[in-house]
């Protein structure tokens, strides 16, 4: 396999990366013009959107921001309402497996920021079905969300005819270098089939004829493209105009509004996904097992390019969370029904060949990982500089001692 | 009379369509298969599919990334990268190209032009160049095996390609690629103005105007786009759109056309007004059946 010369992605990316001759991968290339771009003159861009968006008062919402309990979420709206002077309408996919503390953070959210706020929830059952024929299919429990998180707001700008969607960093630009930042690369649905949701939208999984109908899956569907046009529908990112840095402003947000972290089971970052139970754990375990790296990687090659870890460093993250099984599946099978034996065999289905092999007793060896590529050829002539260091905070809870013992939709209580 | 053609190019490397900038560094995109289903959704008049990397070790053109495409494209379909020899054009043929597109081949060995032109026609045969320019205001013919500049000038070597046979000159700008500069108009126009066969413009396009300006300026029968294309929803349906506002005529019959919207200075459309809105959600809209 090979890996980037400065961070640690594989070329097995699923997502695509591509080299260039002195072994830096396409993403690290691009992270260079986060410093090398003059982010005044791109914020510039932005406000000129907004500008062109800004509806007169007591008109109805500007645009729609999709949020969850985590993930910048706080951060994005913090832009759009605070910094922006746009009023959204906050809309949120609910993945169902949703930690309490999610759900309190999702709270103070939409209180703290005074914004409007509406979430789909499906049938706990109906999900269900759902993951037991994309984890067939093509190995996943997270098709659901992704689908869902995907889709809803751009349901809610077609219907309610709201033409602005804002969304915060673009994954294909910030994990792999799909786009340069000057492409202003704006939401597509191409790019939602494609990576998002693996190549099957919901029209495709009707079409197994599995038991799920085009009516079942009509929550996924995305808006008709006329639908899109007449009411001229552009998902933006403000990664395009803000240089982003995930773990700053999450701190920012902490000290601000006293945004809650949390530990996660198979990473150190304690504030993204913390909204989620299986994110960081058994959703990360199954891409572990597909493609031979997890969430860890992408967190320690976030930070290498931040100039907050060195390569070294990062490798021993990998060492030290990659490989464990999570804590976390025993609740997900429960929650399913499902026997452990039944979810790994969807998930061997679905093992990229180029990073696992299978031995002799049926076993499974990783071909290669990054921790055998330390002093690769290279490595020195890529290196960054390390300019800080690399501590998340764990705030305290504003419940303490209260368990995480379950999945929780919605909750009352927790702000008024 | 004729209108123009919106081309859409996916450059193919290691079997994924990548962004090229500059003729240097490459972005991943993605799957060819899934570009060309949404270009064909998008109102594209024709895709070429160039695989940068075929024949790189000898081997011949990508037959499997033509078979792959091409059950999902309902227009004109060209596949370049690696052609050297007529069995070479009929296996893409076969597997569903409906033209081929040969540079390195035109270049070393430029009676293959002739023999195909022969065998299926001059108008499956293009001729594609890369011209870099020469410092001094000229154009000179970029070898992409031998990364440098030959002798020959883009309009010799498009005139002597005209005269073995060959049906379309696609003119890529090295100088441009990736760099949403526009096209290079001097190029583009001398070359159309000195060769009979269709020209399709390629390199530089970052705003629906170049592809006016190109058309407004030179006699260039198509422009061709590659990164552009993979930036914004209906990207080709929009550029197409603005298009028409220019009095460029364009096929713009899907029921899909922007023909109701504005655009920025940017390029990208603009919100429709209050009020347009607020009427809107009051008036049904019919799905499009696609």
């Amino acid at each position: 396999m090979k890996y980037c010369k400065r961070c640690l992605y594989p070329e097995n990316h699923p997502l695509n990366l591509t080299f260039d001759d002195a072994g830096v991968c396409s993403g690290c290339r691009v992270h260079e013009e986060k410093d090398a771009l003059d982010w005044e003159e791109r914020f510039a861009r932005l406000e000129r959107i907004a500008g062109d968006h800004r509806r007169k008062a007591g008109r109805g919402p500007d645009c729609i921001v999709p949020v969850s309990g985590a993930r910048d979420s706080y951060f994005i709206v913090h832009i759009v309402k605070n910094v922006l002077k746009l009023n959204p309408l906050l809309v949120s996919y609910n993945k169902q497996y949703n930690t309490k503390l999610g759900i309190r953070n999702l709270a103070y959210l939409r209180t703290l920021f005074d914004c409007d706020y509406v979430m789909k929830a499906l049938d706990p059952r109906f999900v269900k079905r759902i993951n037991r024929v994309t984890l067939r299919r093509m190995g996943s429990m997270y098709w659901h969300c992704l689908a869902g998180t995907t889709v809803f707001p751009v349901q809610m700008a077609a219907n309610l005819k709201i033409p602005l969607i804002i969304w915060g960093a673009h994954q294909g630009l910030d994990q792999v270098g799909m786009f340069s930042h000057l492409d202003e690369v704006e939401m597509t649905r191409k790019y939602r089939k494609e990576h998002d949701l693996m190549g099957w939208e919901a029209e495709d999984l009707a079409a197994l004829g599995e038991g799920l109908s085009a009516g079942d899956l009509e929550p996924f569907a995305y808006p008709d493209d006329k639908e899109l046009e007449v009411v001229g529908v552009r998902g933006i990112y403000l990664g395009n105009y803000i240089r982003w840095d995930s773990k700053k402003q999450h701190e920012k947000m902490i000290q601000m509004y006293g945004y809650e972290s949390r530990e996660q089971i198979r990473t150190f970052d304690t504030y993204n996904d913390v909204d989620c139970f299986h994110y960081s754990g058994l959703h990360d375990y199954i891409k572990f097992l597909k493609y031979g790296f997890g969430k860890v990687t992408d967190h320690a090659t976030r930070e290498i390019r931040l100039k907050r870890l060195t390569r070294e460093e990062g490798i021993g993250l990998v060492e030290r969370y990659a490989g464990a099984e999570p804590s976390d599946m025993a609740f997900f099978l429960d929650w399913m029904g499902m026997p452990k034996e039944e979810l790994l065999e969807c998930v061997d289905a679905h093992r990229d060949p180029t990073a696992w092999e299978k031995g002799g007793a049926g076993e499974w060896h990783l071909r290669d990982s990054v921790t055998k590529h330390l002093n690769d050829e290279g490595v020195e002539e890529a290196r960054l500089r390390k300019k800080e260091d690399c501590r998340f905070v764990l705030t305290p809870s504003r419940r303490p001692g209260e368990a995480e013992d379950r999945y929780v939709i919605l909750a009352k209580g927790y702000v008024n | 009379m004729l209108k123009k053609r919106i081309i859409g190019c996916l450059i193919v490397r290691d079997g994924i369509v990548v962004q090229s900038i500059n003729f240097r560094s490459y972005l991943p995109v993605g799957r060819p298969k899934i570009a060309v289903e949404y270009l064909n959704r998008w109102s594209i008049d024709e895709i070429a599919v160039l695989d940068i990397t075929a024949g790189r070790n000898g081997d011949g053109p990508n037959v499997r990334l033509v078979k792959e495409v091409s059950d999902r494209c309902f227009v004109p379909l060209t596949a370049g990268g690696g052609i050297r020899s007529l069995r070479h054009v009929e296996m893409l043929i076969q597997g569903g190209a409906d033209k081929i597109s040969v540079n390195t081949a035109a270049l070393e060995t430029p009676e293959l032009i002739t023999e195909v032109a022969n065998a299926f026609g001059s108008q499956s045969v293009i001729v594609s160049i890369d011209a870099v320019s020469d410092g001094r205001g000229g154009h000179r013919v970029w070898s992409f095996r031998e990364r440098r500049a030959l002798d020959a000038t883009p309009v010799e070597h498009a005139r002597r390609a005209e005269g073995r046979g060959a049906g379309e000159i696609l003119l890529n700008s090295v100088d441009r690629d990736g760099s949403k500069a526009g096209y290079d108009i001097g190029l583009v126009g001398e070359l159309a103005s000195k060769v009979g066969i269709p020209v399709i413009a390629l390199g530089g396009a970052g705003h629906p105007r170049h592809f006016a300006e190109v058309f407004q300026k030179t006699a260039a029968a198509a422009a061709a786009a590659a990164n552009y294309f993979h930036f914004t929803e209906h990207s080709v349906i929009t550029t197409k759109s603005f298009l028409e506002r220019d009095g460029l005529g364009v096929r713009l019959d899907g029921e899909v056309n922007y023909q109701d919207s504005g655009f920025a200075r940017t390029g990208r459309i603009r919100k429709k007004d209050d009020l347009v809105l607020d009427e809107l959600r009051f008036v049904p809209v019919e799905p499009d059946e696609l």
